[in-house]
């Protein structure tokens, strides 16, 4: 058998050809695969071999498939969230319908279509971030950079006529630039309209605020009755319903882009401060008089119980986790 | 209705995955999706010829179960028990679909019917300069030929399985087949030319 000969209608009466068409068996598929990357020149009659498979067989193909498999997915992990844990998902309804009560005339409303939160919002993927951080990669190509402790939930009909994200907790967001579909991103009561862009977006639940930073490009930020647009380097915290202006570390943020957590002789309110911001959790120093402390250390994408062994390691500390928040002690 | 004859150990596979999803775990029932997926596809299509409607009602048949899991008492045949589920489904869809329209009032709780093979292959094609090509193609291929490749593609016999049934040799099967496929290559060759040619102009 000369593959090499082959032309489509050869591939199409293969019978492991069809199988790879078919994904009925991961012995074929692997070898096509491999075959066909190793041969590109014969790209074009294998795929053509493999449209005419499908379509004889009246047949969806793989990421058709795939792509009804996540709508499915997403309805029953949605119906999960909603069926066991009604109360944790009841701040965030209340949040949504003080939000979409607060915004009624302002330049947000017209832009989106309205059923986006009601029925849209209904099938959404689900991505957390424990104690190591993610990054989502979007159907649009946008990035997100999901912080430990945090939640982002991508609606099934993210990427259609808009792209629309909700977030709780903190996340980088590199956008692709696309005037048709908008970018938003709903966090507590803020809402940000972005135009690509890079920024992030910090809104934990034990923090009661919530922070956007703007690294390159340009957001509109909107909360209760405040609206901002923000230039690079700027950053702005909602504050009892206002947004107050301000500026970031833009050092400190790079550092956290690139995952790099420093510790330069730290002192102990340092040590709780960082792991507050680059962990998203509350952190509690037991009052007491405590030796003076000088950490130092360097860690590159670290889970947090790895970073507390190696503090509590070296400094005596004690350091407890529980529910996401951080008990230190001597 | 192709119910497909799933093999035996497929049933035996299907009950398992059905007591996991019972039990709660998403992924059983997933498994059963998939080994379902494209039978339920083709008995969709060849009703209604409407590939969203299809994939929709699919995956709200899938839905329903998991919302249900806790009443539900194991099927003695699942594949079936599910075909019905999608069936009634889709009659539903229709429904909602043409309830205006008084001609199909009188039908809505009827069985749908089905397609042809051919009727599907051309009713399939978005494009209605494709769809006039493969309607053309179609007519010129044997009833010898449009067999085989229903029941080689299709149905997913292999040649084998295909000469047991029809009693032609392999060979005869292989070579009616080849031909076929040269014919169809070539609309979508021509079709690729006067794309270009409007390309080009």
């Amino acid at each position: 058998m000369n593959l090499q000969a082959f032309m489509a209608e050869d591939f199409m009466l293969n019978e492991s050809f069809v199988r790879y068409c078919l994904q009925s068996n991961d012995e074929d598929v692997a070898f096509w695969n491999d075959w066909i990357a190793r041969n590109p020149h014969k790209r074009p009659e294998t795929e053509k071999a493999r449209e005419w498979v499908l379509r004889l067989g009246v047949r969806l193909n793989a990421s058709e498939k795939q792509e009804e498999f996540n709508k499915l997915r997403a309805m029953i992990e949605t119906d999960r969230v909603h069926g066991k844990r009604r109360q944790n998902y009841l701040p965030y309804v209340a949040a949504a319908a003080m939000f979409a009560g607060a915004i009624v005339g302002a330049w947000l409303w017209k832009k989106q279509p309205r059923t986006a939160h009601s029925t849209a919002a209904m099938a959404y993927t689900t991505y957390h971030a424990d104690s190591v951080r993610k990054q989502v990669i979007l159907a649009d190509g946008s990035t997100v950079i999901l912080n430990c402790n945090s939640t982002l939930k991508v609606p099934a009909s993210f990427n259609q006529q808009e792209r629309h994200l909700i977030l709780q907790g903190e996340a980088l967001y590199d956008v692709q630039k696309d005037d048709k579909r908008p970018f938003t991103v709903t966090a507590g009561q803020a809402t940000v309209q972005v135009l690509g862009t890079v920024f992030k977006v910090r809104a934990y639940l034990f923090e009661n605020n919530v922070q956007v930073s703007l690294l390159s490009g340009k957001v509109n930020v909107a909360a209760n009755n405040a609206a901002a647009a923000l230039l690079p380097g700027q950053k702005v915290t909602t504050s009892r319903g206002r947004l107050i202006a301000g500026t970031f570390d833009a050092a400190r943020e790079s550092d956290w882009r690139s995952g790099r957590l420093l510790f330069k002789d730290a002192s102990l309110q340092e040590i709780a401060s960082l792991l507050e911001y680059w962990y998203g959790v509350k952190v509690h120093v037991a009052p007491r008089n405590y030796q003076a402390i000088h950490f130092n250390g360097q860690f590159m994408n670290k889970s947090l119980p790895e970073v507390i062994a190696s503090i509590t390691y070296i400094t005596n500390l004690k350091i407890n986790i529980s529910k996401n928040e951080l008990f230190i002690n001597q | 209705m192709p119910v497909p004859d799933s093999k035996p150990a497929a049933g035996e596979a299907l009950a398992v995955f059905w007591t996991e999803f019972q039990q709660h775990n998403e992924h059983g029932l997933y498994k059963i999706y998939h080994e379902l997926y494209d039978n339920l596809y083709h008995y969709g299509i060849s009703v209604v010829l409407d590939q969203q409607m299809v994939k929709e009602a699919i995956n709200d048949v899938f839905v329903e179960l998991w919302k249900k899991r806790e009443q539900l008492i194991m099927p003695d045949h699942i594949p079936n028990y599910i075909f019905i589920c999608f069936k009634r489904r889709l009659s539903k869809l229709l429904g909602k679909e043409h309830k205006r329209s008084a001609k199909y009032a009188g039908q809505l709780f009827q069985e749908p019917e089905e397609q042809p093979y051919e009727a599907v292959l051309i009713g399939m094609e978005a494009d209605v300069q494709l769809r006039h090509k493969m309607e053309k193609v179609l007519a010129q291929l044997t009833a010898r030929q449009k067999e085989f490749i229903h029941l080689r593609f299709y149905e997913n016999m292999s040649m084998e399985e295909i000469s047991l049934k029809t009693s032609a040799s392999v060979r005869t099967i292989y070579n009616t087949l080849h031909t076929a496929m040269v014919q169809l290559r070539r609309i979508l060759s021509f079709l690729s030319l006067t794309l270009l040619w409007y390309l080009v102009k």
